[in-house]
């Protein structure tokens, strides 16, 4: 039934693709792909939230992240506190929402770095080859034999305290009030590590893309008829590697979110009382039986974002490789 | 052939010294050293310290010493052998790592178990029945799996069996093998890498279905199960040996959470003991012995890819 629906389809298609040849992209097409995908859709919709609660949050947030209601300590889901609030009297929706900026935060800018770092690296060892090549290699073969959470624990660990006296010194020197709050440094320590352990499989992914494409005959053709380095860069290589990059980039920004979350759990991520979900169950997680939806509340929501972001880049694969959907 | 596994075994060497020259540079670069941590749990026992004697204390176990001294000490106890001793009870490394191996070994193996016995056989049958309800049940299910981190699915078992249904007790320490609580540790560890065994094996077979030799093999009137036995599931595997070579990170990723969970005495514990103390000894010690295990598990995958595939031929 549903092959012979998926036939039809195809089918369709194929009609509109020969009607409207020049209208209809690679990229519209990956977008009808994925619309046409419930569970992607899904996910859209749960990244869309994070998005907004990331960025709108901290406004909508009944009370403020660090407010205590010494009246109201430890109470389940009530009208005036959505989730119930926490040991310290703090309001557990409020604090849902807070953390949704930090992990937001954490995995678009370490992200950015990871993959900005990658990049560079993995098409620098592609182009130029030999040492370069061999070099790079090694750094990658160096930083993933070492177990990604030990590696972004010790960094962690390592980077806070010069970190702190850095920005200690720089409110010292230039007075900032951007360098009087220390909230910065955590997070400045966790985009340090994630950036560092999370590079080598961009550039892996990136170092094998532009090999394997630029054997590819188009690319031979572009080359015959006398395209220049550049436009075969722009209009050739870049375009094809993009659709695994933004896959992996999506499963990248959630594993960043898990990753942010399990620094804060083992006490080297966001220190308190800044608003971390895994610090949040670190915190809690003595209670869970007396207090179970302690743990529970920020427990689903970094299952639910991580699900969402997952089902997002299963769509994109499947949006991306039409070749591989087919199968 | 013997030229190729010396070459890959010559290269393991630098690799690994890099790297522990990597973990050696960042707890040395690192503010908080052993002797900090010993001096404030000895003061929350009324025993204060002062500058003199904290410097005293540094020189004994020669951390005022300069980066390549105190890197060279250590390599050389490292070739006879020795992992040092930890800095914050005196004893030597290596008995301890070496006695969290049989807990941290059979959680691994337990975990391998699982994820063959059910992840082959589940990622063959979400191929056979592609696009059916089935497979979208085993695909979003191991993709859930996939999705969830340790931390917040161990607090999230426990609420459901002990609390709801009560079918257990909390479990804490290490009671052997055949305990429970080995079941639900080595279940949860093996969940990450189950659910990419799951979708490398559909997707392999996906792939390999589509081939002219499976056509052919029908063709001539072999059994289904025939087909896939022994035309499709051979190649289909290959992706997934490739990734068995991140085991060991799954696995340490896990582990740390499970151990502290369930309080195993294993690798993961010995790891966030050795990071809460800065016992730099026991985290060179651990980093070096997983680092090692990935190489070595690297190789034996590239190993294994000639007896898979015969047209992969090392020099």
């Amino acid at each position: 039934m549903a092959q012979t629906d998926a036939a039809n389809v195809a089918d369709l298609q194929f009609e509109l693709e020969a009607q409207d040849l020049k209208t209809r992209g690679f990229w519209s097409d990956a977008f009808k792909r994925m619309v046409r995908n419930r569970l992607s859709m899904i996910g859209l919709g749960i990244f869309a939230l994070l998005a907004i609660t990331a960025a709108f949050g901290p406004f909508l947030a009944p009370y403020p992240y660090m407010l205590q209601n010494l009246d109201r300590v430890a109470e389940g889901p009530s009208i005036d506190y959505l989730l119930g609030t926490d040991d310290l009297g703090r309001d557990m929706l409020s604090r849902i929402m807070w953390g949704a900026r930090t992990a937001g935060i954490v995995a678009i800018v370490s992200t950015m770095f990871s993959v900005t770092l990658g990049i560079l690296l993995g098409g620098v060892a592609a182009y130029l080859g030999s040492w370069a090549d061999w070099l790079i290699s090694r750094a990658i073969d160096v930083t993933m034999s070492i177990p990604q959470l030990l590696f972004a624990s010790l960094i962690a660990a390592t980077f806070r305290k010069p970190v702190a006296d850095w920005v200690d010194m720089m409110y010292a020197r230039t007075g900032l009030g951007f360098f009087a709050t220390p909230t910065y440094v955590d997070l400045v320590v966790v985009f340090g590590a994630l950036a560092l352990i999370q590079w080598p499989g961009y550039a892996r992914l990136i170092r094998g893309q532009i090999l394997s494409l630029r054997e590819k005959e188009f690319v031979e053709a572009a080359r015959a008829v006398g395209v220049s380095q550049l436009k075969i860069l722009l209009r050739h290589l870049i375009p094809n590697a993009l659709g695994p990059l933004i896959v992996a980039v999506t499963f990248g920004f959630g594993g960043a979110i898990v990753a942010e979350s399990g620094l804060s759990f083992l006490g080297v991520g966001v220190q308190p009382p800044q608003a971390s979900w895994g610090a949040m169950i670190n915190d809690n997680q003595l209670s869970w039986r007396y207090r179970p939806w302690l743990v529970a509340v920020p427990g689903l929501t970094i299952a639910i974002v991580a699900l969402g972001i997952n089902f997002l880049g299963d769509g994109l694969i499947d949006a991306l490789n039409p070749r591989q959907a087919e199968s | 052939m013997t030229r190729y596994l010396s070459m890959r075994l010559l290269i393991i060497i630098p690799t690994l010294f890099t790297t522990l020259m990597i973990v050696f540079l960042l707890g040395y670069l690192g503010p908080i050293d052993p002797v900090t941590i010993l001096r404030s749990q000895w003061a929350a026992q009324g025993i204060y310290l002062n500058e003199q004697e904290v410097a005293d204390l540094r020189h004994q176990y020669g951390l005022d010493r300069p980066f390549f001294a105190q890197f060279g000490t250590y390599m050389d106890n490292l070739l006879q052998g020795k992992f040092g001793y930890s800095f914050t009870d005196a004893a030597p490394i290596w008995p301890r790592i070496k006695r969290s191996l049989p807990v941290s070994g059979s959680l691994a193996l337990g975990a391998v178990i699982i994820m063959i016995v059910v992840g082959i056989p589940l990622g063959i049958l979400a191929a056979r029945f592609r696009n059916t309800r089935l497979d979208y049940i085993i695909v979003g299910f191991s993709l859930f799996l996939w999705s969830i981190p340790p931390f917040v699915l161990v607090p999230m078992i426990l609420i459901i069996s002990v609390l709801w249904f009560d079918i257990m007790n909390v479990p804490r320490g290490w009671k052997g093998v055949w305990h429970p609580s080995f079941f639900v540790a080595a279940g949860i560890i093996s969940l990450r890498s189950l659910a990419s065994i799951i979708r490398q094996t559909r997707g392999g077979i996906l792939e390999v279905l589509q081939n002219d030799y499976v056509r052919t093999a029908r063709a001539k009137g072999l059994t289904e199960f025939k087909v896939m036995a022994r035309h499709v599931a051979r190649n289909a595997l290959i992706p997934v040996v490739t990734s068995m070579g991140l085991l060991v990170d799954d696995f340490m990723w896990q582990t740390v959470f499970v151990d502290l969970a369930f309080n195993f005495p294993g690798l993961g514990r010995l790891f966030t003991q050795g990071l809460s103390s800065r016992d730099f000894n026991m985290i060179n010690g651990v980093v070096l012995f997983t680092a090692g295990l990935t190489m070595a598990i690297n190789l034996l995958v590239d190993l294994i890819y000639p007896l898979l595939d015969p047209r992969v031929v090392y020099d």
